[in-house]
């Protein structure tokens, strides 16, 4: 986007995460590129979506942006402070996640009002009665009933459980949430109810989400920016109706007729099998998405596209770099 | 059972009012509460619903598949003539994967890890057909190749974890076509893969029913897949079938409160871009356990009314093959679908 005018509360810059694998006593190892080169500025109460496909690299680089996963290369600035010089308890106080699923990611043995009140515990060593308010105080902010306090997680739905994890994200007042494909594990009446929260609560806060989906439908009516991620880059960025309205890169218009609308009207396509991507341990010289995409062009195959400015979206696709002489037809499915 | 959706065609799969009860240790969960339905020979027929609807377990209960503390009893199961509850195990063997297959959610777990894809393709027909080693493994070479799977004869060699999560969800495909069967059940086909990956099978797994004129039982929480794929569609909510109905005029006049909010919640449903929040269903499922009187949605329903609280409610025809299971009257529930609709618009 353009030159911000206040510190991005979340900067990645050339962010570069490898992991080796299938490491041999002969011949090199291979490299995969989890995250490759990856660019991003989060401002201060934005809600940006990062949308890609298993292998895409969206869990390494939420792992990253929790300081799980030291980065290869590049660097991680959060509220313009490098990710490095932060202690793991300030970190804690600036990002805070949310995964995927609620049955594994909070404690069984502990009841819900524990769950929710250990990483306050931890970072700020309250009074007891400091520690009751503040879980009822957030409890009552994402919905859930005060009765809950003493249940114990197994006793409570999906839904519900997926309110305790974001509590629990929450009872530090951190600026920054990370969600990863927070509400795929739950039935769709309960997945839009989650989603409302999120979304009034990043309000209500002035919280800073970066939002990790496989399903460009559920970040449609949520998120601000939308990022499509194919095998470790940004192939598109831009505001999400631009995204949706005149999606530009052929992935993001792979990615968008995926989705099936709740209409009749609507007719699959013919079952065609493009072979999948290419090896990401071996990728080819060029862009990546060529052997997926439609309309592949010669000089395809000899430069990795960078992200360029185009119609107020960023498009890394060499068909949208000035002088470029076609136009990507949409791959169909 | 007054107001069954009768199908005009002979039914490949005939069910009447299927219970299924599981014992807890809290007392007796009733899994399903009397499913009626017909799946005509060569439809796609859609079973949508939520978590612990009872969508799973009606078919786990055809195919003699349920669990050890889950008992079934029906007035009618019949599979091509045949009552299917009252098979023993062997005589139930000699269908399933025969002229009944299924296709489940994980391609990782129905597929055996320790034998090629060709060994297993090939041991269904051994298995079900008097049929040589030669045709087995013809018959699969065959398959995988309509599957689109490219150097069929060099992928038999493959195991499993050789294959990308779509390739492997072909293979079963594949398997589940071996013996040529009359009725597919797919349960949660494609919750497993990709959203790409999800488009191509269920593309592949309507052009495979197409050629081959089977019927296919498609299990989904996914009301954009029913409405892509399906013939018919049922919806389910806490054991009961709530509405029957041919895919469009489900989609074109959803009767049932239950049915109008699930199309609401779905994200792609509404205008793009809209600032309005999502919609959805306030409150959550009942619980299972004991018996009910009345319509089990009646605390998240926004037409409830006393009535709702009372007796069996039963299944009301609006179309001669469009019945729903609600005490408001059809007109009343036309009104609130574009009430609530036009709000979004």
């Amino acid at each position: 986007m353009a030159t911000p005018r206040t510190t991005p509360m979340l900067s990645l810059r050339d962010l570069e995460v490898r992991f080796t694998v299938g490491r041999r006593l002969i011949g090199r190892p291979k490299i995969l590129h989890a995250v490759n080169k990856l660019s991003l500025d989060v401002e201060r109460g934005e809600f940006v979506s990062i949308v890609g496909e298993s292998g895409c690299g969206k869990s390494t680089l939420v792992k990253t942006l929790l300081g799980l996963q030291a980065p290869t290369a590049g660097a991680i600035a959060v509220n313009g402070k490098d990710l490095s010089d932060y202690s793991r308890l300030e970190l804690a106080h600036m990002v805070q996640p949310i995964f995927q699923d609620p049955y594994s990611s909070l404690n069984p043995r502990k009841s819900v009002a524990a769950n929710i009140a250990l990483p306050l515990i931890l970072s700020e060593r309250p009074l007891p009665e400091q520690v009751t308010e503040r879980v009822r105080e957030i409890m009552r902010r994402v919905g859930l009933p005060q009765r809950f306090e003493n249940s114990y997680p197994s006793q409570m739905s999906g839904g519900q459980r997926q309110r305790v994890a974001i509590a629990r994200a929450l009872i530090t007042r951190p600026k920054i949430l990370v969600c990863d494909e927070p509400t795929s594990a739950l039935d769709v009446s309960v997945q839009a109810q989650i989603l409302n929260l999120l979304r009034e609560l990043s309000r209500d806060l002035d919280l800073t989400c970066v939002f990790i989906s496989h399903d460009l439908s559920v970040v449609r009516r949520l998120s601000q920016r939308v990022a499509v991620m194919y095998l470790g880059r940004i192939v598109e960025i831009g505001k999400s109706e631009q995204i949706f309205q005149v999606p530009h890169h052929p992935y993001t218009r792979l990615l968008i007729s995926s989705i099936l609308p709740p209409d009749p009207e609507h007719h699959l396509p013919p079952a065609r099998w493009d072979g999948g991507g290419p090896d990401p341990t071996n990728l080819p010289e060029g862009c990546h998405f060529r052997s997926r995409c439609a309309s592949p062009q010669p000089v395809c195959a000899t430069r990795l596209p960078e992200l360029v400015d185009y119609e107020g979206t960023r498009v890394a696709c060499l068909a949208y770099e000035p002088g470029a002489t076609w136009k990507p037809q949409s791959t169909p499915c | 059972m007054a107001g069954d959706i009768e199908t005009r065609q002979k039914p490949i799969l005939s069910v009447r009012n299927l219970e299924v009860s599981i014992r807890t240790a809290v007392g007796d969960l009733r899994a399903t509460g009397g499913v009626s339905f017909d799946v005509a020979p060569g439809e796609t027929f859609a079973i949508v619903g939520e978590s612990g609807c009872g969508k799973s377990i009606s078919s786990a209960a055809v195919m003699g598949l349920l669990p050890r503390a889950a008992t079934a009893r029906a007035d009618r199961c019949e599979f091509d003539g045949q009552e299917m509850l009252t098979l023993s195990r062997r005589e139930r063997e000699k269908i399933r994967g025969n002229t009944i297959s299924m296709i489940f959610q994980d391609p990782m777990t129905s597929l055996n890890p320790v034998y090629t894809i060709g060994n297993q393709l090939m041991e269904v027909f051994l298995r079900h057909k008097k049929g040589t080693r030669a045709e087995a493994r013809d018959r699969a070479i065959f398959l995988l190749e309509r599957v689109g799977i490219k150097n069929a004869a060099e992928r038999m060699k493959a195991y499993p974890h050789q294959l990308s999560g779509g390739l492997r969800q072909r293979v079963v495909i594949a398997m589940a076509m071996m013996c040529g069967p009359k009725l597919i059940i797919a349960d949660e086909p494609t919750t497993a893969l990709d959203v790409t990956v999800q488009m191509r099978t269920l593309a592949l797994l309507a052009e495979v029913q197409k050629d081959f004129g089977l019927a296919v039982i498609l299990i989904t929480h996914d009301l954009g897949i029913v409405a892509s794929l399906a013939d018919r569609v049922v919806v389910m909510y806490a054991g009961k079938i709530v509405e029957n109905a041919p895919t469009r005029s489900l989609f074109r006049a959803p009767l049932h409160p239950y049915t109008q909010g699930l199309i609401q919640c779905i994200p792609s449903h509404g205008p793009a871009g809209a600032d309005a929040p999502l919609h959805t269903i306030p409150g959550m499922v009942p619980s299972l356990i004991g018996r009910h009187e009345g319509c089990s949605f009646r605390n998240r329903c926004a037409l409830a009314r006393p009535e709702c609280a009372v007796g069996e409610i039963g299944l009301t025809a609006f179309e001669a093959d469009h019945g729903y299971r609600c005490v408001v009257p059809h007109q009343t529930l036309m009104a609130h679908w574009r009430e609530t609709e036009g709000m979004k618009a």
